[in-house]
This record gives C-alpha cells, structure tokens and sequence, in this order.
C-alpha cells in the first residue's frame, strides 16, 4: 500500500508539475516574483544615489532593513499567503470545476496520492518561484560588506517561506477538497480575517497562520503540523467524498 | 518531467545557490557591517567599554569638511606638533582612525586605558627612529616590534601590526590587541551585543559606541552630567557626512520608565534650545530639523545639519565672526 501510494504520488507529482509550471496561473506567480525585485532594484538605486531615503520613528532605515521590511510585510504578509489561496484552492476545486477530476479517480491509484502529488508539485513550483525572487532581493538590497549578519536571518527567512508556502497551500487544498468554490472564502481569510486578527490585542491572533510565520520552535512545529493535518483531513475527504460533476 | 520543466527547477535552484554562496563568502572573508573599521575592530580587545571610528579618508574629502575648514581657518591645534614628532599629517596619512577605551589589568589596580589604531601610509622608519632617539626601547611580542616610550606617567607603545596599520597606546593594552587579532584573547567581535550597537551605527562617516557602567565609574559622560540622567547603559552615535551633516544618537536605558525620563529630559533641553536660538535662522533651522523617538528602552534622536545652515554660520568675509552664537 505505501508502496503504492508513493509510486502514485511521484506519478502524480511529475503530471502536476509540469501543469502547473506552464499554466496561464504562473502569471500571477511571475507577478508576485518579479514585483519585490524590481521595487529592491529601485529602491536599491535610489538609497545609493543619496537621493532619498527611509526614515522610520525618526531613525534612517538603510538598505538591509528595507530587505528585512520587504521579506516581513511583502513575502510573508503578502505573497505567500496570495500563492496558499490561489493554488490550494485551485489544486482539487478546479479539477472538479473542469470535470477532470474523473479521469484520475478512474486510474488504478489510491485517491489520497493526488492530493500528495498535487502538494508536493505545488510547493515545488511556488518555492522554485518565490525562493529565488528572495535571493535576488536579498542580493540586491544587502550590500556584500553587511552579508556575513544578515545571512543567518536571511537563511532562516527562507525556511520560514517554504514553511508559509506549505501551511497556507495544505489548508487551501483541504478547503477546495470541501468546498466547491473555496476561492473567496479564502481570500476573505487571508486579507480579511488574518489581517485584523495579528493586530487585535489578546489571544485571536494565534487562531491565524500569519501568527506562526516566524523563525522560532514553537511557530515551525505549529505550521508543520498544520501542514500535516490539513493534508491529512484532505486525504480524508477526498478518499470518502462523491464529487457530483454539473453536466 | 519535460526538459523545460527540468531547465526551470535548475535555473530557480542555481540562483538561490548564488545568493547563499555569495552570503558564506562574506561570512567566510567576516566582512562586518562596520564598514571601514571592520579590519580594524579585530584589534579591539572585548574589554573596550568605548569604540569610536572616524573614516578620516571620507571626512576630508567631503564638502562639509571644506565649509568646517573656512570656519575654522586654522590647523586643528596639536596636528603640526603631531606631525613633527611622528611625521604623521592625520588630514593626508591617516585614512581611518579608530580609538577604543579599554579595561587594563594591571598588578595594582583595573585602570582605563586608550587604545589609537590608525589605518593609513606611515613612514613607520621615521616614526621607530623618533621614538628611538627619545629613549624608546623595542622589544618583540609575537613577532611583532613594540617601540615603548616611558616617560613617567605617559607610557605609551607603538606598533606596526601590519602593514599600514598602527596600534599605539599603554603597553598592556598594545599587548591584549595584538593578542585580540591572534585569537588567543577574546575580542569585540565576540561581545554580539557591542558589536548589534555597532552595526546599528557603522554606515556612518564617523561613529561611536559606549558602554556606561555607572558602578565602576567607566563612562565617558562626566558624572556631574550622568547623574542628572536617568540610568543608562549604552549611547551609540553617528554622524555621516556629504555636503551637510545628518546626526544620529540612539541611549538604550536600562527600562522604558527610564527611556521614557530620558527622552522627557532631552525635550526640555530641545525646547529650551528652541527658546534660546529660535530667533537664529542657523540655528533654528538645525533644531527643526531634529526628530526624538522612543521605543522601548531605546531613546534615538536625529538632526542634520544642511548645507544651508553651514552657509549661515559661515562668516560673510573675512572680517566676520567665526561662529554666530544664538
């Protein structure tokens, strides 16, 4: 059975990927790859010309703070959550929307197989996107001489992005498994419901995932499990669900 | 997997490969954030309470220095007895000079010592000699050469660490930076909240870091000052230079009750300031352009002085005053 169930899931992986990568959708992951690097690139030029700069409660903020803005409010706050909802959502829910999702229920392999297969090429595809796009602003923006101090930083930011990636799309994938338009639902909790919850005082903003995104235990063990049982209960739903395909 | 697909998930990894190897290699080189000094804090040992830089190259050659000159109209007092004794002309030989206040164990007492380390072109035959012909004696420390000029109170020791490099100041200090850079004695870079301060500070033309420890009496604020302060334990300043200068001071107190205090204390100085100088187009001009924030325990506070307000303290000819006082 696992077995199996690894064999349909690479087979899976391989089909998805290639899908996904050359799908008119990768726009919007080109869109969220190239916008932080052409805003590092100009912001970068304008901070060496001495012609401006950032000032923030009185302090001039330099270039590797601006990076640090940008990975914080830009990546985390912003695309990763944008990329969870866009493609989780899309992974099952347009499958079923295409009345595709027969033609791999009709093949000889178990169904929890396609929603790992399907996960894994998405987190492949997003991070192989939003990953680099962080490398060349983190390029671009840190000057070699403050590198060598920022690099730990650096490196555990990424950590926390593929981390990101994974929770938001392992929960948007169960919800499009469930539902049969998850897209605005999800998109009302992504910039509705978190946004107001991480600023509201007391104990709501830990029922959010933007809460764990962040480079310390307790917040990797939480997005882990996160990822874990959402794809789990996906798996679930998925293996028992009856999809009623609208002729 | 197509052979576009493969391209792309190599392309995607080959980048991110670039960003971290680049990152290890300046990781690897340790080139810090302190910008000029970062060669030179090897040298400091992780006793310094105080570190102070000044990129002496970037000062000279900017505009601001040539306006400070036309204000001052004469050669910084000290620098042509400087240059006679040691044949150093700071303005031309010295391009970086970097001064830590050091804790020295000596046999009597825990005393604080200067230590000078200066990046630049030495005539370092001329300078041996000179302190030679004066009684200076030479003795060798891990290979090294250390010229010792005692004369009393005022020892002093200099050295060649390496080329175009000199360390002078007490033997004992000279010793424990030598032992610094060796590795077998710890150095600032190993105090990581020195060296926080220090990075928040380093793009500076010229910058300083202290430690205030009140109990020991090791501050570089004169107690009579300190203690009409509330407590604080560190103060990092930076002032970067173009055609103006553009100030910064950041006090960590030791609590926000205190940072709070602090930043009140500096307001009513400010305010009083404004009430003293506010007529003064030069001088208001400097005060409004000041801006005080506090965050925690931090108290920053940040000021520029533009060229216009250099052109308004700058006498209209040469029978106007120097300075302009408010």
């Amino acid at each position: 059975m696992t077995t199996t169930l690894l064999a349909s899931t690479r087979r899976i992986f391989e089909l998805a990927l290639g899908q996904m990568l050359w799908a008119r959708r990768s726009v919007l992951l080109a869109l969220a790859a190239g916008a932080p690097v052409l805003l590092a690139i100009v912001t970068r030029l304008t901070l060496a010309g001495g012609t401006a700069f950032v000032q923030i409660n009185g302090r001039r903020i330099d270039s590797e703070a601006v990076f640090g803005s940008a990975m914080s409010l830009l990546y985390l706050r912003f695309i990763v959550p944008a990329i969870g909802v866009f493609y989780g959502t899309s992974l099952i829910a347009d499958e079923v929307e295409d009345k595709t999702i027969t033609y791999l229920f009709t093949r000889p392999i178990p169904r929890g197989a396609i929603v790992l297969g399907k996960f894994l090429a998405y987190l492949v595809c997003a991070t192989a996107v939003v990953l680099p796009s962080a490398a060349v602003v983190f390029m671009v923006m840190v000057p070699f001489g403050n590198m060598a101090a920022l690099l730990g930083s650096f490196v555990r930011d990424l950590g926390v992005l593929v981390l990101g990636l994974a929770a938001y799309g392992a929960v948007f994938l169960w919800a499009g498994a469930l539902f049969r338009r998850p897209l605005v639902g999800g998109l009302l909790f992504v910039f509705g419901f978190e946004q107001v919850a991480v600023i509201l005082p007391g104990y709501v903003g830990r029922l959010t995932l933007a809460h764990y995104l962040q480079a310390n235990t307790t917040s990797v063990v939480c997005l882990l499990l996160v990822t874990i049982v959402a794809l789990w209960a996906a798996m679930l739903v998925i293996e028992h669900r009856e999809y009623v395909l609208e002729r | 997997m197509k052979k576009r697909t493969r391209v792309f998930l190599f392309a995607a990894a080959g980048v991110l490969v670039v960003a971290l190897a680049i990152g290890l290699v300046a990781w690897a080189t340790r080139v810090s954030a302190a910008g000029g000094a970062s060669e030179d804090l090897a040298y400091v040992p992780a006793t310094a309470r105080m570190v102070a830089y000044i990129d002496v190259r970037g000062l000279t050659n900017s505009p601001f220095h040539d306006r400070l000159r036309q204000l001052q109209r004469s050669t910084p007092a000290g620098q042509d007895a400087l240059e006679a004794q040691t044949g150093i002309r700071i303005d031309t030989d010295v391009d970086g000079l970097l001064i830590a206040s050091t804790a020295v164990d000596v046999p009597v007492e825990r005393a604080q010592s200067s230590l000078l380390i200066a990046r630049g072109r030495f005539d370092a035959v001329r300078i041996e000699g000179l302190m030679r012909s004066k009684g200076g004696q030479v003795d060798l420390y891990k290979g090294k050469r250390l010229v010792t000029l005692a004369n009393g109170a005022n020892d002093g020791t200099l050295v060649f660490a390496e080329p175009g490099l000199l360390v002078f100041g007490p033997q004992a200090s000279v010793r424990g930076s030598l032992d610094a850079k060796a590795g077998t004695a710890a150095g600032i870079a190993s105090n990581r909240e020195f060296m926080a301060f220090v990075n928040d500070v380093s793009q500076g033309t010229a910058w300083s870091v202290a430690k205030l420890d009140t109990a020991s009496g090791g501050t570089p604020l004169p107690p009579a000052v300190l203690s009409q302060l509330p407590p604080i334990d560190w103060i990092a300043a930076s002032g970067r230079v173009d055609t103006g200068l553009h100030g910064f001071v950041r006090a960590e107190a030791r609590d926000v009750q205190s940072a709070e205090s602090l930043r009140d204390v500096v307001q009513g100085f400010l305010a009083l300031a404004k009430l003293q100088g506010g007529r003064d187009p030069a001088y208001r001009s400097m005060l409004d352009s000041v801006a005080l924030s506090a965050v925690g325990k931090s108290v920053s506070l940040t000021f520029d002085v533009t060229p216009a307000v250099l052109d308004l303290l700058t006498p209209a000819g040469p029978q106007g005053p120097a300075l302009r006082r408010p």
